[in-house]
């Protein structure tokens, strides 16, 4: 079960923090995409591969981290990404674009502690915001955290009521800190669902920090993988029932540009974390993991620190990412 | 004389070790027991490296630890088992290796349906799951004929992921029930019984129906060797709920020991694994 510092209340969707793009029946290709080994063309990971690693090695000197076609200058107070130093035992060349994270363990922190599990929840929503800075300062452009699942609605009501309540506080702090430090807000998930008091506060906090250039912070609230896709194949299906699309149509890489992930510049996760020592996925981004490294750790989400981030960006960054082909380098394994 | 006696000893050793994992899998048995394991076979090529052998024997050796893993299985009473053997990914290693695997694969398949083998000894029923129109002739007919084959054994079901990717299965099982569904509605349409609008046009179910691996349930585990951990496009959909197990070891070297780690996690998971069930 995940124990997750925010809860949605299900408020009116009022917004769309993600520009989808419309159907066009005569861009897409007519039979189903059999792309081998193809992903989202906007999917910057493959710039991360192997056979351009030895490359960046030698060429050290410059700092572009992979994928990175234009330079994102910070307007806030920060500095740049790339001139903050990162901590020992890190490359910023192989820094992931996107992480994403399973913020699970705050109910049983706060059990193990004989404390109530508001506080837990409360020491997680401070964990994330952490979290969230650390990623900034580190060059991280997209992290994206499980808030709550369309699963966590069978929590007793007190605590789905005191998530609904400390989300929206947690959101007000994240709006004072974006604002500072140069950080992007979007809400991914079935927002119709959520209170209407937190879906108005974040509204407020995502179109303020709408024109931000750095950290782009997606909070998943009532989001299941599943959820995700459902809604791509409504949206499908109504289409082909209209007659603006033929069922032929309906390729990988359109799917993808349907999906609620698809507004970020990176919308495949690298690197995915999941606290609390539990190794399942649990109806997160299901489409979206395809060829993301999966790090599972022991300790509560509230308990995970600096160390503990760096100890998963270094994982990470060992990791032999192949995508079904094969390592070009001809370095023994 | 010697050979003799060793093969003597080797006999021993394996009905043994036949006893002793029979014993352990009757006490892994009082509680329960999954229904369903997937595997990731990863680590043929590091293995072959490893060993000094060419690339093909990594493969070969990797297809004999699948039927020992096969069989534990089945002895343990798991009656789903799913291989990811060839994603359409794979296409992009070498010609050479593409098309070694494929030879192996046809000879695989071809000796699955032979009398003595692990297939008809446990009743196993075989599928070949993917888009098969991405594999040569020879081996979309040998896998044809597996399948039809071995289309009456009812003890056991044997999965095996060939030219797969879960994103395609996914993309797939879209399309198909988009375009049921719309033939359901013109049909109700023209017969002047009119179509009833609802706002879900398509459900879960409807997509679990048209995926490739409808033939089994969602997995209860999914084992990956060889130390990585992702997912690599493999079982997407169905992974959501289900305990992930990525041991170091290389697929050639996977051994019953795993096996029973993995079922142990399982069953400590059990009752949260339950309810997900019934949620979803």
């Amino acid at each position: 079960m995940l124990s997750l510092p925010f809860s949605c209340p299900p408020p009116k969707n009022t917004l769309s923090p993600f520009q989808k793009k419309p159907f066009s029946p005569s861009s897409s290709s007519v039979t189903c995409d059999r792309a081998i080994g193809k992903r989202n063309k906007s999917n910057s990971y493959l710039s991360i591969s192997l056979p351009k690693l030895s490359k960046v090695l030698v060429s050290e000197a410059s700092n572009a981290m992979p994928g990175d076609e234009e330079k994102e200058i910070s307007a806030g107070t920060m500095d740049s990404p790339e001139e903050v130093e990162l901590p020992a035992g890190l490359r910023r060349e192989l820094m992931p674009n996107h992480v994403a994270v399973i913020m699970d363990g705050n109910r049983r922190w706060a059990l193990e502690r004989g404390l109530p599990v508001e506080q837990g929840h409360r020491a997680g929503g401070q964990a994330m915001t952490e979290l969230t800075r650390l990623c900034s300062k580190w060059g991280v452009k997209v992290l994206t955290v499980f808030a709550f699942s369309t699963e966590n609605w069978i929590r007793p009501k007190e605590e789905v009521d005191f998530l609904m309540m400390l989300f929206e506080e947690v959101t007000k702090t994240f709006s004072e800190e974006g604002a500072r430090l140069n950080f992007r807000l979007s809400v991914i998930g079935d927002k119709s669902k959520l209170p209407k008091s937190l879906n108005q506060i974040l509204a407020r906090a995502e179109q303020a920090l709408k024109a931000n250039s750095g950290l782009h912070a997606v909070i998943a609230l009532n989001y299941s993988g599943r959820y995700d896709i459902l809604q791509v194949c409504q949206k499908v299906a109504n289409h082909v029932k209209d007659g603006l699309i033929q069922p032929e149509d309906i390729t990988q890489s359109m799917f993808e540009e349907q999906l609620e992930t698809t507004g970020t510049k990176y919308p495949n996760p690298d690197l995915l974390i999941r606290t609390s020592g539990e190794h399942r996925i649990s109806n997160f981004m299901l489409w979206q993991l395809a060829y993301t490294e999966l790090y599972f750790v022991e300790k509560m989400f509230p308990d995970f620190g600096e160390t503990d981030l760096i100890e998963a960006l270094s994982s990470f960054q060992q990791r032999q990412r192949r995508y079904g082909g094969y390592k070009y380098s001809t370095s023994t394994n | 004389m010697d050979k003799g006696r060793t093969n003597q000893a080797t006999q021993m050793f394996e009905n043994l070790g036949g006893i002793l994992r029979k014993f352990i899998f009757s006490i892994l048995s009082i509680g329960p027991v999954p229904s369903h394991i997937a595997f990731i076979m990863d680590g043929n090529r590091r293995y072959a490296k490893k060993q000094n052998l060419i690339d093909g024997d990594g493969h070969r050796t990797g297809f004999s630890a699948l039927m020992n893993m096969l069989k534990y299985c089945y002895e343990l009473g798991t009656k789903h088992v799913t291989v990811y053997a060839f994603s359409i990914d794979n296409f992009k290693r070498s010609p050479e290796e593409v098309q070694s695997i494929m030879q192996l694969m046809q000879e695989k398949i071809e000796g699955l349906i032979e009398e003595e083998s692990i297939v008809n000894r446990y009743g196993i029923r075989v599928y070949f799951l993917g888009d098969l129109k991405l594999l040569n002739k020879p081996v979309r007919l040998a896998a044809e004929r597996a399948m039809g084959a071995t289309a009456k054994n009812s003890k056991a079901v044997l999965s095996i992921c060939i030219a797969y990717t879960s994103l395609d299965e996914i993309t797939h099982a879209v399309q198909e029930s988009v375009e049921e569904k719309c033939d359901e509605i013109r049909v109700l349409n023209t017969s002047g019984a009119g179509y009833h609008h609802r706002e879900h046009l398509i459900n879960v179910t409807d997509i679990e129906e048209h995926m490739y691996t409808a033939v089994a349930p969602n997995p209860d585990i999914i084992i990956r060797t060889s130390g990585e951990t992702r997912l690599s496009n493999f079982l997407l959909w169905q992974s959501a709920f289900c305990i992930l197990y990525s041991p170091s070891v290389l697929w050639p070297e996977i051994s019953v020991w795993h096996l029973v780690w993995a079922v142990l996690d399982f069953q400590r998971n059990y009752s949260y694994l339950e309810e997900k069930k019934k949620q979803a």
